[in-house]
């Protein structure tokens, strides 16, 4: 029975080979959306500063367009991140609609990037979301498809071979898929089609060229990509959504993404959530940590010796410079 | 009696500017550099936004004349490194030789000169990154402004720093090569204080209410000029390799000088007596320039703030001003 016990155990957890997934010294710095704190998030302006910055990964977040392409925004309203309430050719796509998430029934008015062709996708441009964050940037940048990040980092990882530093890597989620699958799109094999196309689309490959990891707050999804690539895996969490016991999605993924009130309690302690991640082979990635919104009312500097403390794998931040000097330098 | 003239001569030797906002008993002013332009295309009212919200002190704008009598934000009045102008053919024509008098001697320069372009002209430039190791991709966005419109913006962002009672971002302006563009028929200072005054901010009463104004200059006789119609704070800019006036000379003219680091470290990391001498004279010391990327003297990014305060100085120029900010003040 014990045997039995150990045994399951064991198959209890993925833990991924791949080693770009583990970081011996410092936490990861995913840099959420580009260095969204400073540019107007996931532009390639985003991506390439937090790059400079030093992050990790940078981290795209991807919905569909009506022509099946793939492209880069935090959801399919197109309001909050791009001028497309401006441009009167596109009037008549202004709609409500529901969508199921794992957060339940949303229902927004806007523009959705499904009911828009990748043509007119590249007609938009960039805004910065939060009003109180830089806005001289607004109305340059466009908007991209995975392929341009993808084939951009690619080129960028060239140059670092070179010089021997460490690869840039590409953090993707796939926003609502079961939505978006139920429309027609089959948004796992589409993604896995680009990465396909670049040799990316495994561990080896990925090590070589461009690290991948991917995130979804749907297990499903995951479990349909784990059943089609060896890439890490990472189950997004956010507190009161929590759908499965660990001792199940432990079983299909290589790491847990939660938000950080499942790390720090309302009385801002640590919980016992890394230490239960970590005894079930996972690694622990926050998210967000923003420097014009700390989390638990931190001062910056404290905010970054309390992620260290609580001894999570990898943070989401929005301003990577600062993870970076602080786990690097300072702390 | 020659105890009474030394000493008369010793309190004359500065003027100590009464402009709070030159001092910080905390921490070294934080100068950003051309702005945050580590990051972003240098002088473009990006840069600056980037470094107001990086917790810089200071934005840094240098300016060059346009044949039409702007005042126009580059680092020099050559185009070709900061911006597009060697792919736009209507300005073909343009392109020329010249030999420029500056403080480090003659510098003779091929391609595109501000001065023989108008506003409008500099307008349809789009700036770039200077330096190819640094991010590309937002290169050939951003205009070229002139130094009313940083002006501007820094009061308007000011406005909205008053009302939730922080400190002034300021603007530490540099006037690039005076005695060249005069002798042409500008009359750049007087250009510039002219901007000044329409905006109450040529002085420093005004500065410090509205927006924070020091001027610095590698030509000492532009800054005398100055002085004698404003009473902002005056930096002297020197660079070690080139010969300049004696220190006891121009402390009676300016509050503060503005050395390269090559004054201030050794390449091997020892600090000169530079910093002990300037504030012996009363004057304030503005170290130029740190860059994460170009580091000196074989410091690493930590190791070039320590040596920083080690040496007392009073200011510094950074292309990087979030670095300086989470260092001195353990936040941006």
């Amino acid at each position: 029975m014990l045997v039995l016990l150990l045994f399951m155990h064991f198959c209890t957890s993925r833990k991924s080979p791949a080693r770009y997934f583990y970081n011996g010294n410092r936490p990861l710095v995913i840099a959420h959306r580009g260095a969204c704190g400073y540019i107007p998030e996931h532009t390639l302006q985003a991506y390439e500063t937090a790059a400079y910055m030093g992050a990790d990964f940078i981290e795209p977040d991807l919905v569909p367009t009506k022509d099946f392409k793939l492209v880069v925004n935090h959801e399919s309203l197109l309001d909050q991140t791009t001028n497309v309430n401006e441009m009167p050719q596109f009037s008549y796509l202004q709609t409500t609609k529901s969508i199921p998430t794992y957060e339940g029934i949303l229902t927004q008015t806007g523009w959705f990037s499904e009911d828009f062709s990748l043509d007119q996708i590249k007609q938009l441009k960039a805004k910065q979301r939060i009003r109180t964050r830089p806005q001289g940037m607004n109305l340059y940048f466009g908007k991209l498809t995975i392929e341009e990040v993808l084939d951009w980092v690619i080129g960028v990882n060239k140059i670092r071979l070179i010089e021997g530093t460490p690869l840039l890597g590409v953090y993707i989620e796939l926003k609502d898929s079961a939505y978006f699958n139920s429309l027609g799109f089959n948004v796992e094999d589409m993604l896995l089609d680009v990465l396909k196309d670049r040799k990316i689309d495994s561990i080896e490959g990925a090590s070589m060229i461009c690290p991948i990891i991917l995130q979804s707050f749907e297990l499903q999804s995951l479990i349909t990509l784990g059943n089609k690539t060896d890439l890490p895996l990472v189950y997004l969490l956010e507190e009161g959504y929590i759908l499965h016991n660990i001792s199940y999605y432990a079983n299909f993924v290589d790491g847990v993404g939660p938000g950080f009130n499942l790390i720090f309690d309302e009385k801002c302690s640590l919980t016992d959530f890394v230490d239960i991640a970590h005894e079930n082979n996972l690694a622990v990635h926050m998210w967000v940590v923003k420097k014009d919104k700390p989390f638990c009312g931190f001062e910056q500097e404290e905010t970054y010796k309390k992620i260290l403390d609580s001894h999570v794998d990898g943070v989401f931040d929005e301003f990577p410079d600062l993870s970076i000097y602080y786990f690097t330098h300072i702390i | 009696m020659l105890i009474t003239l030394l000493f008369s001569l010793s309190i004359v030797s500065s003027r100590k500017t009464s402009a709070k906002y030159f001092y910080n008993t905390q921490r070294p002013l934080i100068i950003a550099h051309r702005g945050a332009s580590g990051y972003i295309p240098e002088h473009t009212l990006q840069a600056y936004d980037i470094a107001s919200y990086m917790g810089a002190d200071f934005i840094e704008p240098d300016l060059v004349p346009t044949k039409d009598f702007s005042l126009i934000i580059n680092h020099e009045n050559l185009l070709n490194e900061t911006t597009n102008v060697e792919s736009l053919p209507q300005f073909c024509h343009l392109h020329t030789t010249k030999t420029i008098s500056t403080y480090a001697g003659p510098v003779t320069e091929t391609g595109w000169f501000s001065e023989d372009f108008t506003l409008s002209e500099i307008k349809e430039l789009r700036a770039k990154q200077r330096l190819s190791f640094r991010p590309e991709t937002l290169n050939f966005y951003f205009q070229k402004i002139t130094i009313n419109e940083a002006l501007d913006w820094v009061i308007n962002q000011n406005k909205e720093r008053i009302t939730k009672n922080q400190t002034l971002l300021g603007a530490y302006i540099e006037l690039k090569y005076p005695n060249y563009f005069n002798s042409l028929g500008f009359d750049v200072e007087d250009m510039l204080l002219k901007i000044l005054k329409e905006r109450g901010i040529d002085n420093i009463k005004g500065a410090s209410e509205i927006c924070p104004i020091i001027l610095q200059c590698f030509e000492l006789e532009s800054l005398q000029y100055m002085s004698k119609k404003t009473d902002l704070p005056l930096v002297y800019l020197i660079n070690s390799a080139y010969p300049v006036f004696n220190m006891s000379y121009y402390a009676d003219y300016v509050d503060g000088v503005g050395p390269n680091n090559g004054a201030i470290f050794t390449p091997n990391g020892e600090i000169t007596d530079f910093v002990h001498q300037a504030h012996g004279y009363g004057l304030a010391v503005h170290m130029w320039v740190i860059r994460d990327d170009v580091p000196f003297s074989g410091f690493n990014r930590p190791q070039t703030y320590e040596a920083v305060l080690e040496a007392k100085l009073d200011g510094i120029f950074d292309e990087f001003p979030d670095s300086a900010s989470i260092y001195f003040s353990g936040s941006t």
